[in-house]
């Protein structure tokens, strides 16, 4: 009993980053009602811009995780301007396939910029563990907790307190009404990718904060991570993304506990997998179907 | 007030407008009335800035607004009720009415009084004012449009076939609520199928036939019977 406790603790600390980047895909979803492919690599590169500035010239951890985030909105910006901006909406697939490309593009920028394997990531967060009862904590994953909690929470109120919000909102459920309402879908677009940058710079400091190291590969990685939680929970659902963070991030850790490390990402897929066969839409993504429904019945 | 000359507009090679010329004055309901395809919405939507005329200009209060894209022409006052009324379903009424608000310079102060308004004017909406504007009946989502519409303080509203998909007693009362607005001093410009309906609230009216104005008078001018069958079947060549 206390190990199943220990594991969901566990699991619920690692799946807030997760829920940050399944957030991540699903705002750009929600907007431009197309699939990002290269949110993870443009957090990768990010933070390697942030890696080789330390690496070169010994920058402090507070400077490599600011520039780790600006980074990361640059190259956010880049690729909304390649694959998205220039791509009309309804080309769903090339905006698609374009962002893949530019994730083997941004990629290969990482391996020419730090040629090696691995590099170690300098971390803000205090290491150690504290005990609470029998139950053991990791202060970086604490950390890393309460910043997702923070992150929700100040998205939260930008979305749903703020002008900018209501602004965001309206574009993703009809950019065309937004228009008659004097938004400019173009400029909304363009925010949701720096606001999602953020999100995703923020995220995967995190995750590289507590691993202490990074890979070319974390771009792959935070994709997939990203993905299984966003369809989990349901795309463009907000609350589902957090939920299928979570989840994601709960089933690995026992997985990881009870049958070893090799099961942890098959695990992840079966749960998926069974996921989507019993609700299609995800566990939140109900909404997205009966909204289509909705809104020709009243057509 | 609005003047629209000589506009050509395309999709890729077939000309949809042949050079049509509109007015529509201050105070007034002012109709366009054709059958299906005749170019009726193309109107509209040139106008709003939705689509860029070939040729030919678009005045607003003498300021020409031919070329601006769809989110600036709000700005310069000519509002949008689309058809199929395009409320965003996800968020609830009172976040549609300040959607509407969103290109206004206004204080907060000003946004509140003048939902308070549109409350006033659709009493059903304020019963409603948390409730997802998904789950509106079709004439409380036609309310809203309008109240969004409302809500960008036009000079003009634009209102693109207003009955479409309701009751006929739904319709009544939205063409109850456009004759209200008129009176309160609002300049509309109104696109309809139901032409026996528009011809009861107009100042004026156009028939649209094949992208072409082929014509325009009060009602009465024109006996009712022919309009109608212009205005669905468009004039049958002998």
């Amino acid at each position: 009993m206390v190990d199943f406790v220990q594991n969901t603790i566990d699991g619920m600390m690692f799946g807030s980053s997760y829920a940050l980047l399944a957030i991540g895909f699903t705002i750009i979803f929600g907007v431009m009602r197309r699939i990002n492919l290269s949110y993870g690599a443009t957090i990768m590169l990010g933070a390697y811009v942030g890696t080789w500035l330390h690496v070169n010239f010994q920058v402090s951890a507070f400077i490599v995780a600011l520039t780790t985030l600006a980074s990361t909105v640059i190259v956010g910006i880049y690729v909304e301007r390649l694959c998205f901006r220039s791509i009309r909406r309804s080309a769903v697939l090339a905006s698609m396939v374009s962002s893949f490309v530019i994730w083997m593009q941004l990629e290969e920028a990482a391996v020419h910029l730090l040629p090696e394997r691995t590099y170690a990531f300098p971390s803000l967060f205090i290491a150690g563990s504290y005990e609470i009862g029998p139950f053991l904590f990791r202060a970086e994953q604490t950390s890393m907790l309460v910043l997702a909690a923070l992150m929700g929470i100040a998205l939260h109120l930008l979305l749903y307190r703020t002008r900018f919000g209501l602004a965001l909102r309206a574009v993703s459920e009809s950019p065309s009404a937004s228009a008659y309402m004097g938004i400019n879908a173009a400029w909304i677009s363009l925010s949701a990718f720096v606001l999602v940058s953020v999100i995703g710079g923020v995220a995967g400091y995190a995750i590289l904060a507590t691993d202490e190291q990074i890979t070319p590969y974390f771009g792959l990685w935070a994709t997939f991570k990203g993905l299984i939680a966003m369809m989990l929970g349901g795309m463009g659902s907000l609350p589902g993304a957090i939920l299928g963070g979570l989840l994601l991030g709960i089933v690995e850790a026992h997985s990881l506990w009870y049958l070893g490390n090799e099961y942890k990402d098959l695990s992840a897929y079966l749960l998926l997998f069974v996921i989507l066969i019993l609700r299609p839409g995800g566990l939140m993504g109900k909404n997205i179907l009966s909204r289509e429904g909705l809104a020709f019945r009243r057509v | 007030m609005l003047s629209v000359r000589e506009v050509v507009t395309s999709y890729g090679n077939v000309k949809a407008l042949r050079g049509i010329s509109l007015d529509a004055a201050e105070n007034e309901i002012t109709c366009l009335l054709g059958p299906n395809g005749a170019g009726k919405t193309t109107t509209m939507f040139t106008i709003a800035g939705i689509l860029t005329p070939q040729s030919g200009t678009v005045m607003l209060d003498g300021k020409d607004v031919t070329r601006l894209p769809a989110n600036k022409v709000v700005s310069k006052g000519i509002a949008l009720v689309p058809e199929n009324r395009l409320v965003f379903p996800r968020l609830n009424v009172e976040e549609n009415l300040y959607a509407g608000a969103y290109s206004r310079r206004a204080s907060a102060a000003e946004i509140t009084a003048d939902i308070k308004d549109i409350y006033r004017r659709f009493p059903p909406l304020e019963e409603r004012r948390d409730q997802l504007a998904g789950t509106l009946s079709g004439g409380e989502q036609q309310m809203l449009a309008i109240g969004r519409g409302l809500m960008t303080r036009p000079k003009i509203l634009l209102m693109d076939e207003p009955s479409i998909g309701l009751a006929p007693l739904v319709v009544a009362e939205i063409f109850n609520t456009i004759r209200e607005l008129n009176e309160d001093g609002v300049t509309i410009f109104l696109v309809e199928q139901n032409a026996r309906m528009a011809l009861s609230v107009a100042d004026k009216f156009y028939l649209i036939e094949n992208g072409e104005i082929t014509f325009s008078g009060s009602p009465g001018e024109l006996e009712e019977d022919e309009v109608i069958h212009r205005a669905y079947l468009g004039t049958q060549k002998e």
